[in-house]
This record gives structure tokens, sequence and C-alpha cells, in this order.
């Protein structure tokens, strides 16, 4: 599971954005707003992973918080993405 | 048949190398005579448009393409020099630029129709389509270009920038500052998008610092002639 296309990630007007570049910019317009949990997740779709227990695992490394509540935001976060055509698996 | 054309736009000499020539007619307000060597050569092959045409649902004409992909080289070009293309309309007023940005349709041109209405030949026309923005010597710009609309407003000037605003359609007027993010975002829909990286990172800047410097605006309006004097009041500080 990874990002279908390459995003830059940085800081815009104080905060944290992932502008598409390459073909995807064509259909999807303008930037996604990343929270510090979303950009957490973000740079992990970035690289790819096996599926969302990596996500999650990732989350419990950065927060103090339980498996099931970061595999329940994880979800969350790659559906949203996924109804936006930005996931391929 | 193959062309050379120079031309000067945003402040850039530019030659032009195309095997359309349909550049001459539609950037001959903007001719130059210098002797000068060009800072930017624009080639476009016949390979070039080809590839164009990818990018397209319906596929275009090949000398629609060639300007387009001009427009496109041009756009990259000024991105290295720390501006951005904007979709957006411009007037000029007491020697600085107010742009109005809002996706086609929205009503830009009815409201830079209704500053020109409420305030004569104090106003005029700097792009009503496809201005270019540049940065020098600490300011930004305003740039009239060929690309105009369908009214076809433009004049070959620079003007340093006053302030910018977003329109969008309402039922009465009001208007309201628009914070550095909000700014991002509105630009970030009103700008040709580069495809390669390192010139996306270079926009990204360039957007940055335009958001720091210019004084931004978002705008709720009608059609009514009397929307200009709100904006034209809050953006300008001057009373009509």
């Amino acid at each position: 599971m990874k990002l279908k296309d390459t995003f830059i990630i940085r800081k815009m007007g104080g905060k944290c954005v992932a502008v598409p570049t390459g073909r995807i910019s064509l259909t999807f317009k303008g930037m996604i707003t990343l929270s510090p949990t979303a950009e957490v997740l973000f740079n992990v779709l970035k690289k790819g992973c096996d599926g969302i227990d990596d996500l999650a695992n990732a989350l419990c490394a950065e927060y103090d918080v339980t498996m099931e509540k970061a595999r329940a935001d994880s979800e969350e976060f790659v559906e949203k993405l996924r109804s936006a055509g930005l996931i391929e698996d | 048949m193959s062309t050379k054309d120079r031309y000067r736009i945003a402040e850039t000499e530019i030659e032009i190398n195309s095997p359309y020539d349909t550049h001459r007619k539609f950037c001959s307000q903007y001719e130059s005579s210098s002797a000068l060597p060009p800072e930017l050569t624009i080639n476009i092959t016949e390979a070039d448009i080809q590839g164009e045409f990818e990018y397209y649902r319906e596929k275009p004409s090949a000398e629609y393409a060639s300007l387009s992909l001009i427009y496109r080289k041009l756009c990259e070009y000024i991105i290295t020099k720390g501006g951005f293309v904007l979709h957006g309309a411009v007037i000029e007023y007491k020697g600085f630029a107010y742009a109005f940005i809002a996706p086609s349709g929205t009503g830009k041109s009815t409201h830079i129709k209704n500053w020109r209405k409420l305030l004569g030949d104090r106003v005029d026309i700097v792009n009503g389509d496809k201005p270019i923005v540049f940065y020098k010597e600490g300011k930004f710009y305003a740039s009239g270009t060929p690309w105009a609309g369908k009214e076809g407003w433009q004049r070959n000037v620079c003007v340093p920038f006053g302030s910018i605003c977003r329109v969008y359609r309402g039922d009465s007027n009001r208007i309201s500052e628009a914070g550095e993010f909000e700014l991002t975002e509105m630009l970030l829909g009103a700008t040709l998008m580069p495809r390669d990286q390192d010139l996306l990172e270079k926009l990204l800047d360039n957007i940055e610092r335009f958001t720091a410097e210019v004084p931004a605006y978002k705008l709720y309006c009608t059609k009514e002639t009397e929307s200009a004097k709100v904006s034209f009041e809050k953006m300008t500080g001057d009373s009509i």
C-alpha cells in the first residue's frame, strides 16, 4: 500500500501540507493539510507499507496510543486518501 | 515553416522557435526589437506538440497546443525567477496592481467591469485572464501577457502589487482579510503547477514569499456595480 504519486511535504503558511507532483496533479488540484498524526501516516505511505498494521505501529511509536485506536485512525485516514484516488495497493 | 521571433513579456526577453506561427499575431503587442541575446529561448518541436496532446481529454489543434506549450515553458522559467503565473484578472489603480482570482465563471470579469464603471479612467486593465507575477528587487509585480481571455484585456505593462482578492459569488457584498494559509490555498488553485519536482518546490517557495508580503482578501459579491465600491475601498484604502 502506498501513495499513488509523489508528494512534496513541507510547511506552508504555518501548517504542514502535502502537494502532489506528477500526473496526479492533473486531476487533484491544490494541497492536503496534514495534522501531526496525518504527517506520520503520510510519510509511511510515501515509502510504502504492507498494510494498516505498519501504519498503526508508526502511530504507536510516536504517540501514547493503543494499537486498537491507532489501527482505527489509520484505517480512517487510508479510506479518506483512497476515496480521493491517492492510494495504490 | 519555422519562425524565430522576439518578445518581451514580464521583463523577460524571449525568443520563440516553433513550426507554427500562431504566436506571431497572438504576441504582437509584446514584440521586441532588442539586439541583446534572449534571456529565454522557447523551442517547440513537433514531438513536443505530440507529447502535449496526451494532457488533453479532447485533442486540440496543433496551433493551440503550440501556444499552450509556449505558455507552460514561460511559466516554468518565471518560477525560476521567483514568480508564477496566475489565473485571474488584474487592474491598475494609482500605479498599483489589484488582482482578482477565482475559477472561470465565478465573476472576475464582471467585477473588473464594475471597477471600470465606478472609476472610469482612474483604472486600467493589466490582464484579464493569465497575468504573470514576478519578483524583482524586493517587490512583486503583475505583468500583462498575451493570454488575455475572451475579452482580450491586456496591456504590455508591469505594475507593482497592491493586493490580491479571491472572489466568491454572494447575495450581498462583503470583504474580509484572508490569512497567509488561506491565500496559499487560493494561489495553488489559481496557478500552473509544474511537473518537475524541483520546480514545484521553487513555486511553493515563491508562493510562500508572496503570501508573506502581499495583502490578501476574500470577497463575496453580487454582479452589481456597487460591489466594486466594497472591494475598492478595502483593497486600496481610498474612498470613492
